[in-house]
């Protein structure tokens, strides 16, 4: 291979690496964002048969949110194999133990249990919070965009905003102000 | 499931030796017309070796030719390639225009397609002069730049406009007409 | 200009409650209630304010029967926190459909709408004195981020 098709190989199969961040979204619609690009579904050379995938980098796993009341009715099972083994941890119970073991398992459940599922999930890099070493943050070259915008609270929108935003309501004369 | 694919040759789609290019081999080498002088589902196969079988071996100088009668079976093409594969095709009840174009499939292949599996569904003998994709391709040049992660490149690329969003815009409506609105009063009152 | 209603102590609020309806006061103005504490005497005073909205008001939310919904086509959802907490008081409860002047049904749906961002921790500043405030401090489950889907409202 001459010099210049080599290059040419190491660009097209290049791996990049991602970064998403995981603040008020679901972590199952992120679950199909994360699988395409770890599994390089997005990439037009795809093909089961090589090896395309890309590094993601998920920050924020702890902020997740779930819809309604999720938190309460998602179940986890766990069987450790003895009799009376086996054991359900509500999805909240888990996040409070681990913050990035929801996201984990939304992602390895999003893919189809083949041999190639352990190390696709290899390159899945979980954060609790955003604060990721220094050297997997300079190859970081791509920030996946998020399903959902993240709502602002009230406490924390600036002043100005407030003071001019419209009214739509206006009380009665007789009202006393509370 | 059958496994038949299984001890099937695999391989792209290829033309032998750049036939084509400059010159062209005909790859059929042989062909066997089988047929029966009386039974009635040779009846195609015996009108076109009639009418037809004379034309075609002179239209084609480089296929051999054979036409072998027997008695009481299926009519029966086969062909034999450059590359050393054989085809077998029955012609039970065919007409002799089926026959024809059975012949010229069988003329114009390079070998038996049903004896290769094909390893992909795609194949480029010549690639593109860009050159083959890389991740790099079309990316906008603000990427190189930029500090991740950042809230800008988080967002979703399409965000339908909030209620909030067209209250205030709404109010700003207002403002606008009621200050030309007041504009026309002072106009009105320096007329007077 | 206002009336000054003295009170002793605070056992004698219930009092001044009563007292109110005999307001000497012009009863039609928006009064604000402070609370002052002179001479070891607690003093209630009702202050007649101009309603803190009515240089933002929107023209048609002036007129009755208006409706985000039906009269502007808003699509409000539990994000929209600013145009939320104007159905709120100051504790975090819904005011009520006299002075919201809202239809029955949309009265029910803005109820449900702000109980999903009281829920969602979007409004953590209006909340009754007690409240944590902080979403985050939240019991069991509760502190977790949560959000809604708002065809999930029946009315």
């Amino acid at each position: 291979m001459s010099i210049a098709k080599r290059v040419q190989q190491w660009a097209t199969f290049a791996r990049t690496w991602h970064i998403y961040d995981c603040t008020w979204q679901n972590p199952f619609e992120s679950a199909q964002l994360v699988k395409t690009h770890l599994m390089g579904l997005h990439k037009p050379i795809y093909h089961p048969m090589n090896d395309c995938g890309d590094h993601v980098v998920v920050i924020n796993t702890k902020e997740i949110a779930l819809p309604g009341d999720e938190w309460v009715k998602r179940v986890y099972f766990h069987h450790t194999g003895y009799p009376g083994g086996a054991s359900w941890t509500l999805a909240w119970q888990l996040h409070e133990k681990d913050p990035t073991m929801v996201m984990k398992k939304a992602v390895y459940n999003s893919m189809r249990g083949n041999l190639q599922r352990r190390y696709t999930m290899q390159r899945l890099h979980l954060f609790a919070d955003d604060q990721v070493p220094e050297e997997i943050l300079t190859n970081v070259t791509n920030q996946i965009r998020t399903p959902r915008t993240v709502p602002q609270r009230l406490d924390h929108i600036d002043k100005e905003t407030l003071e001019n935003f419209p009214a739509i309501v206006d009380y009665p004369k007789d009202y006393v102000l509370r | 499931m059958s496994n038949s694919h299984l001890f099937l040759k695999s391989g792209f789609p290829r033309a032998p030796l750049q036939n084509g290019l400059g010159r062209y081999v005909c790859q059929l080498q042989r062909i066997t017309l089988k047929f029966c002088k009386n039974n009635g589902s040779s009846r195609g196969m015996r009108d076109f070796i009639e009418n037809h079988l004379v034309d075609f071996a002179k239209e084609n100088p480089g296929i051999v030719v054979y036409v072998k009668p027997r008695r009481h079976r299926t009519p029966v093409l086969v062909g034999e390639y450059l590359n050393g594969d054989r085809e077998w095709l029955s012609c039970r009840n065919s007409t002799q225009d089926e026959i024809s174009k059975w012949i010229d499939l069988l003329k114009t292949q390079n070998g038996s397609s049903s004896s290769m599996r094909l390893r992909k569904m795609w194949h480029t003998d010549v690639p593109s002069i860009q050159g083959p994709w890389t991740p790099f391709l079309l990316r906008s040049p603000d990427a190189n730049n930029q500090t991740l992660p950042n809230k800008e490149a988080s967002q979703p690329f399409d965000i339908p406009q909030t209620a909030t969003e067209k209250l205030i815009e709404l109010f700003k409506q207002q403002k606008l007409e009621e200050g030309k609105a007041g504009d026309e009063i002072l106009e009105q009152k320096r007329a007077e | 200009m206002a009336s000054l209603l003295k009170a002793a102590t605070s056992s004698l609020r219930s009092t001044f409650l009563q007292a109110r309806s005999i307001a000497t006061s012009p009863p039609l103005l928006i009064k604000e209630i402070h609370e002052k504490l002179e001479n070891n005497v607690l003093v209630y005073e009702g202050v007649n304010v101009v309603s803190p909205r009515a240089e933002k008001m929107l023209k048609p939310a002036c007129t009755s029967k208006f409706c985000p919904e039906c009269t502007l086509g808003l699509d409000i959802k539990h994000t929209d926190v600013l145009i939320l907490s104007q159905y709120v008081r100051s504790d975090g409860c819904m005011l009520p459909r006299r002075i919201t002047g809202l239809c029955h049904r949309q009265q029910k749906k803005m109820g449900a709408l702000v109980t999903m961002a009281q829920k969602a921790g979007l409004m953590p500043n209006l909340n009754p004195s007690w409240s944590k405030n902080d979403p985050k401090k939240r019991f069991g489950w509760r502190k977790f981020n949560k959000y809604f889907i708002e065809s999930t409202i029946k009315y």
